[in-house]
C-alpha cells in the first residue's frame, strides 16, 4: 500500500467566493441604471477606499513593507490625469495611462526605498512622498501648488457620474482580483515567506528584492488608479497638500488593521466600516476623530486580528482562501505522485 | 569528485577578516563537519558559500563552476541549500507551506513531500500546524525538510543542535546518514564535538578564521581535535600527516 499526496487550494471555497464576487460585481455594475445617482456617487468613495486598503494590505500584510508614503502615488495618479488630459486624452483614459506610468516611476523609487528597512523604510517612503509633492508644485502647468481642474471633461453630469462610478468599480475589482490571483500563485507563497523572514527566504532561492519590487510597483499602480478616481470625481485637485497628504496613509492603515491585515476580505470590511463612519460622522468636527480613535482602541483590545481575522479564527471562514493544504491518501496504487492539481 | 572546492578564501565584515586563506574540498556524498569555537569563522564561511556575504579574495567552485561572484539566489537554484542557525521558519505559515516554499527553485530530485515525511515522520504529524507554534526541535526538523525540498546537491547545516533537547538532537542526527545516502553532500557546522565525530566522514577545525586541522575522524585522536578546537599546540598540527594546515 502506498500514499498519494495532493496539494489542495480550497477550490470549492474559492469557487463560491469568486462566483459570489462576480454576482456582486454585476449587481454593482448595473446600479447606476437602477439607483439614484446621489447613492452611486457616494459609492465611488467606497470603491477607492477598497482599492487603497487592498493595496496597503498587499504591501504590508503580505510583503511586510510598512509604508506611510503611498500618498506619493495617489498624488502622482491624480496629477497624471491633468498631464495626459492636457495632451488630448479623455479624463478616464488619462487615469489609466497615469496609473501605468506611475508603475514605471515606482521602479526607480523602489531602489531608493529598499535601501531602508523597518521603521526607516516607513519614514523614508513618507519623505519620498513629500519630495514628490514639492516637485509637483514647481510646475505652473499643474497649478503651482494651488490645485487645478480637469480641462477637457464631459459637461453631462449623468454621463460623467456614471463613467466615474464604473471606473472606480473597475479599479476596485481589478485591485482585489490582482491580489487574489497573485496570492494564490507560487509568487504569493514566496511573498509571505519574505514577510516572515527575509534571510530564510533568501536562503531558499527566492528573489527577495525582485519579489518585493513587483509588489511595490503593483501597490503604486493601484494607489495611482485610486488617485486618478479621486481627481476625476472632484473634477480636479483642490490642493497638492491634500492629495499628497499623509492622512491617506493613516486611513489605509486604519482600514486594514480594523478589517484584518493579511486577508483578502479584511481590507474590504475595514473600508466598509470607515466609509460608514465617514458618511455619518465626518461633519461632527472633533467627534469624528474621537469615534475613529475609539474604534481603533476597541479593535486593538478585543479584535487584534481585525474583524475578518476574528471571523476567520472563530469559524474558519475564508471567502478567498490563498493557503495551501497537503492531503495524504492511502491507496493500492504504487505510483506516487506529487501533483499541484486541485481536487 | 568534489562538489565544493574552496581555494584561498578570505572573507569578513569591513576591515575585520573572519576567515583567511581557507582551502578545502567536499566530495560528493560526504558528510563534512566543520567545528570550532564561537568566532572561529564558521558562519562567515557558510554565508560566503551561499552568497549572502561577498568574499574579499579566493575562489568558490561548485560542481566545477566558479560561483565566487554569482548571486545568492542563483547558487540556491544551482543546488546549494542552507539550514540557517536558529531555524528561521516562516512563522505565519503552516508546516506544509514552509515545505512548499522550500521547493521554490523547482529543482527535480528524490526529495518531495512524501520522502520528507518518510525521513522525518514528525513533520508529517505536524503538517497542518502553524510553524510558529512548534517546539525548537520540531522547528529544526521542519527547517531541514524545507531545505531538502529544494533538492540540493549540497546542504549546509548551521548549528542544528543549538538550544535543543538532547533527545531531539539524537533524532535529527539519526536522519543525517539517510540524507547522505541519497548522494547529497553535507557541511555540518557544529560546536558539539562528540556528536559530530560519530556521523562525520571528514572533520575540519577552524580557529580564528584559519583551518588548523582536517582529516577523517578515525585518523585523528580526540586530543588532537580538542587541542585544535581550543587553540592549544596549534604548531604541532602544521606538520601532521593528515593534511592539516597551520
Amino acid at each position: 500500500m502506498s500514499s498519494n499526496i495532493q496539494i489542495l487550494r480550497s477550490p470549492k471555497k474559492a469557487a463560491y467566493g469568486s462566483a459570489g464576487a462576480l454576482l456582486l460585481f454585476v449587481a454593482l455594475a448595473i446600479a447606476p441604471k437602477i439607483l439614484d445617482q446621489s447613492i452611486t456617487n457616494e459609492w465611488v468613495k467606497l470603491f477607492y477606499l477598497v482599492t487603497l486598503a487592498s493595496m496597503w494590505n498587499l504591501l504590508a500584510g503580505y510583503a511586510g513593507m510598512i509604508s506611510v508614503g503611498q500618498q506619493a502615488f495617489i498624488g502622482l495618479g491624480a496629477y497624471g490625469v491633468f498631464v495626459f488630459n492636457d495632451h488630448g486624452f479623455s479624463a478616464y483614459e488619462s487615469g489609466i495611462i497615469a496609473s501605468i506610468v506611475v508603475g514605471v516611476v515606482a521602479v526607480p523609487i523602489s531602489f531608493l526605498a529598499f535601501r531602508l528597512r523597518g521603521g526607516y523604510f516607513a519614514i523614508g517612503t513618507w519623505v519620498i512622498a513629500e519630495t514628490l509633492r514639492l516637485i509637483i508644485i514647481r510646475f505652473p502647468s499643474l497649478g503651482s501648488g494651488k490645485g487645478r481642474n480637469i480641462q477637457n471633461y464631459t459637461r453631462d453630469p449623468i454621463l460623467r457620474n456614471t463613467y466615474t462610478y464604473w471606473m472606480a468599480l473597475g479599479v476596485a475589482i481589478f485591485a482585489l482580483s490582482a491580489c487574489f490571483i497573485l496570492l494564490r500563485s507560487r509568487f504569493g507563497l514566496a511573498l509571505q515567506s519574505i514577510r516572515d523572514n527575509e534571510v530564510a527566504a533568501n536562503s531558499l532561492g527566492i528573489k527577495v528584492d525582485f519579489t518585493k519590487r513587483v509588489v511595490y510597483v503593483i501597490g503604486a499602480m493601484g494607489c495611482a488608479a485610486a488617485g486618478s478616481v479621486i481627481c476625476i470625481q472632484s473634477i480636479g485637485v483642490a490642493s497638492p497638500n491634500a492629495i499628497f497628504g499623509v492622512s491617506y496613509s493613516a486611513f489605509m492603515i486604519f482600514m486594514v488593521l480594523i478589517g484584518g491585515i493579511g486577508t483578502i476580505e479584511g481590507p474590504v470590511m475595514g473600508a466598509l466600516l470607515y466609509f460608514f463612519v465617514d458618511k455619518y460622522f465626518s461633519q461632527s468636527g472633533l467627534w469624528y476623530l474621537v469615534i475613529l480613535g475609539v474604534i481603533a482602541i476597541i479593535a486593538t483590545l478585543f479584535f487584534p486580528k481585525g474583524i475578518w481575522g476574528e471571523i476567520n479564527a472563530r469559524w474558519n471562514l475564508s471567502l478567498f482562501p490563498v493557503s495551501y493544504q497537503v492531503k495524504i491518501e492511502n491507496n493500492q496504487n504504487d505510483s506516487i505522485h506529487l501533483s499541484k492539481k486541485e481536487k | 569528485m568534489s562538489v565544493l572546492e574552496i581555494k584561498n578564501l578570505r572573507a569578513g565584515y569591513g576591515d575585520l577578516v573572519a576567515v583567511s586563506d581557507l582551502s578545502f574540498a567536499v566530495q560528493q556524498g560526504e558528510l563534512f563537519a566543520l567545528v570550532g569555537a564561537n568566532g572561529a569563522g564558521k558562519s562567515t564561511l557558510l554565508k560566503s558559500i551561499v552568497g549572502s556575504m561577498s568574499v574579499k579574495s579566493g575562489t568558490i567552485i561548485f560542481k566545477d563552476d566558479d560561483i565566487t561572484t554569482v548571486a545568492d539566489y542563483k547558487r540556491i537554484q544551482a543546488g546549494i541549500s542552507l539550514v540557517p542557525e536558529g531555524r528561521r521558519l516562516f512563522t505565519s505559515l503552516s508546516v506544509e507551506e514552509n515545505l512548499l516554499v522550500g521547493a521554490a527553485t523547482g529543482r527535480k530530485g528524490p526529495w518531495n513531500l512524501k520522502s520528507i515525511f518518510e525521513l522525518l515522520p514528525i513533520v508529517e504529524k505536524l503538517k497542518d500546524r502553524n510553524a510558529g507554534r512548534l517546539s525548537g526541535g520540531e522547528q529544526q526538523a521542519v527547517a531541514i525538510g524545507r531545505s531538502l525540498m529544494s533538492n540540493p546537491d549540497l546542504i549546509l547545516l548551521d548549528e542544528i543542535s543549538l538550544g535543543l533537547a538532547p533527545i531531539v538532537v539524537e533524532q535529527i542526527y539519526a536522519a543525517l546518514p539517510d540524507i547522505r545516502n541519497e548522494g547529497l553532500s553535507i557541511i555540518l557546522v557544529e560546536q558539539d564535538l562528540s556528536r559530530t565525530l560519530k556521523v562525520a566522514d571528514k572533520i575540519a577545525c577552524l580557529l580564528e578564521g584559519h583551518l588548523v586541522l582536517e582529516g577523517r575522524p578515525s585518523d585523528l585522536t580526540h586530543q588532537q581535535i580538542t587541542d585544535a578546537y581550543f587553540g592549544h599546540s596549534i604548531a604541532s598540527f602544521g606538520t601532521s600527516s593528515n593534511g592539516a594546515n597551520s
